[in-house]
């Protein structure tokens, strides 16, 4: 017997098949299905349940009474909002393979903890400290995550990236696609030279200053440069740099993605700059879209997370595939002293399956909407602007903030410190650059497009 | 913090490399075309054997497309592959390495 017929033999699954079992795919899902089924309830009578479950919990300062009476007014919106999100997040979780039971389980504490946070942080003294729901998610989760050892089950409900995406492609549904058209060459532009630059200093650190492998360079490059943790893993897929370097990214990513929650909002309120400028340029020099999207939320105005979202979700994680067609010809060429008729062969096919594809939801969310409300008189526009995009928003509101609680669950900072100094010290000189250059960038030379998205 | 795994796609039928010019014109077929065309096949085919004899190795498990082997792994890392795939004598324009790392759970 020959050692192929030894080797276990695996049958191909069908396209649609490997397409369900990702997770970009099942944020698409759930967003598009949300934009879309809220969309004909609205035409055919039936968006109460949608409205319903769009909670928004009230105001309040020391009276309990009025919280209570407030919560008690949405409990229905609520069993609602839990009822629906804990489906179509289990049906998705239990195609990507995690365990549904544990799911449910962790996903229900979840839910409670994101409604108590949501509580808190509508308290008037708790958002006179500065503390915007999204900051105390992530405080209250770094706390018990680097406290408390969380139960297994838990964890299953743990993901960041699924949370973050359907609330990405939610937010296409409430930006207009003439938003997007009119700041996308802004946007690219900006994120092109803070990129190039940022990249170039890590990698040039990493590799000539402190003698670090070029593929970790390039790995630490992508997640300082082009969009955090998804940036180092594409990168490094595409130079096949080791595990090991990509994890070490990773835990940069982290690292400086978490302290960037905390400082950018800080530092743009204490400039006094304007909430589209300091959106752009949390866009700009935040690492990662989860954190960057804790940050935008916490300066507190819509233009802020608008701004962000065109600037690094339209401006920076477009390009992934483009890096890392970039990056696998230089490694195969350059770094492997190779010309490019001796190398291997790269397929331009990278660039396709490194682009994250949950951005094609995002555009299609916008693009969606946008034709609708083009198609309704001003009555009808104002109407389905106010029930169905203020809903879709209150909705998109929730999926961050389980999104900013995970982020905090799962962030371990005694596991991201043994990296050893070498790549802390390449990837905080790129932080050095980075982060003046976005203000410049976003308070200078693109201003404009930025004050002027509303 | 990642898993990976890793993708070596092997083409049976390299279009770009075989001479397939004079198959697709009409009329001007002739016998050496056809038999140059079968040896360029079974040459490369042979090549593409012996490539997954030696990935099977190594714990390679195999699928093949329309004119492709694609050897996967999640133990062997890709830049490991490919230098063992050279050192046993094969060359970079026969194979193309891709690497896929996905995030373990719920990270950033």
């Amino acid at each position: 017997m020959s050692q192929i017929e030894v080797a276990k033999k695996t049958k191909q699954e069908p396209e649609v098949g490997r397409w369900l079992k990702k997770e970009d795919s099942w944020a698409i899902i759930i967003a598009l299905g949300l934009v879309i089924l809220t969309t004909i309830t609205f035409f055919t009578g039936g968006s109460k349940f949608f409205t319903t479950m769009a909670v928004a919990i009230p105001g309040w300062s020391n009276d309990a009474g009025k919280l209570a009476a407030g919560l008690g007014k949405s409990s229905l919106g609520l069993i609602y909002l839990y009822v629906f999100f804990t489906t179509v997040f289990g049906i998705g979780a239990k195609v990507l393979g995690f365990n549904i039971k544990q799911f449910i389980a962790g996903f229900t504490t979840l839910f409670v903890a994101s409604i108590l946070v949501t509580v808190l942080g509508s308290n008037t003294y708790i958002k006179e400290m500065q503390l915007e729901t999204p900051l105390l998610a992530l405080i209250i989760g770094l706390l018990f995550g680097n406290t408390v050892k969380l139960p297994e089950w838990l964890h299953q409900a743990l993901r960041t990236e699924y949370y973050v995406k359907t609330g990405i492609i939610l937010m296409g549904a409430t930006l207009p696609f003439t938003i997007i058209l009119k700041a996308g060459p802004a946007a690219i532009t900006q994120a092109l030279i803070v990129s190039v630059v940022t990249f170039g200093i890590i990698y040039f650190a990493a590799t000539k200053l402190f003698g670090l492998d070029p593929r970790l360079g390039a790995c630490l490059g992508a997640g300082g440069s082009i969009c955090g943790v998804s940036g180092a893993i594409a990168i490094g897929g595409a130079c096949r740099a080791e595990k090991q370097h990509v994890s070490i990214a990773i835990s940069m990513v982290i690292i400086w993605a978490v302290a960037m929650i905390f400082l950018l909002p800080f530092w743009a309120k204490s400039l006094g700059l304007a909430p589209g400028i300091a959106g752009a340029w949390i866009g700009t020099s935040e690492f990662a879209d989860a954190a960057g999207f804790a940050a935008a939320e916490a300066i507190g105005d819509e233009r802020a997370v608008k701004t962000f979202t065109l600037m690094k979700v339209v401006g920076r994680d477009m390009f992934v595939g483009i890096w890392a067609f970039l990056v696998a010809i230089l490694s195969v060429t350059v770094w492997e002293k190779k010309s490019a008729k001796d190398s291997e062969r790269i397929d331009k096919k990278e660039i396709w399956n490194r682009f994250p594809k949950f951005i094609i939801g995002f555009f299609i969310a916008s693009i969606l909407t946008t034709i609708v409300i083009s198609f309704l008189d001003q009555k009808a526009g104002a109407a389905y602007s106010k029930d169905i995009i203020g809903t879709l928003k209150t909705l998109r509101g929730w999926t961050f903030t389980w999104t900013f609680l995970c982020i905090g669950f799962t962030t371990r900072f005694r596991e991201l410190t043994a990296v050893g100094w070498k790549p802390l010290a390449a990837f905080t000189l790129g932080v050095i650059v980075n982060v003046p250059l976005g203000y410049w960038l976003s308070n200078a030379v693109f201003a404009s497009y930025w004050l002027s998205i509303k | 913090m990642v898993e990976y795994i890793t993708r070596i796609t092997m083409k049976v039928i390299n279009r770009e490399e075989l001479d397939t010019n004079n198959l697709k014109k009409v009329g001007e077929i002739d016998v050496d075309c056809v038999r140059s065309f079968g040896h360029q096949l079974a040459e490369r085919s042979e090549r593409v054997a012996a490539m997954m004899e030696r990935l099977a190795e190594k714990g390679f498990t195999f699928t093949a497309n329309q004119d492709s082997v694609i050897a996967e792994s999640t133990k062997i890392e890709a830049q490991a592959a490919k230098i063992y795939l050279l050192q046993e004598g094969f060359h970079d324009s026969e194979f193309q390495v891709y690497l896929e790392y996905t995030r373990k759970w719920g990270m950033l």
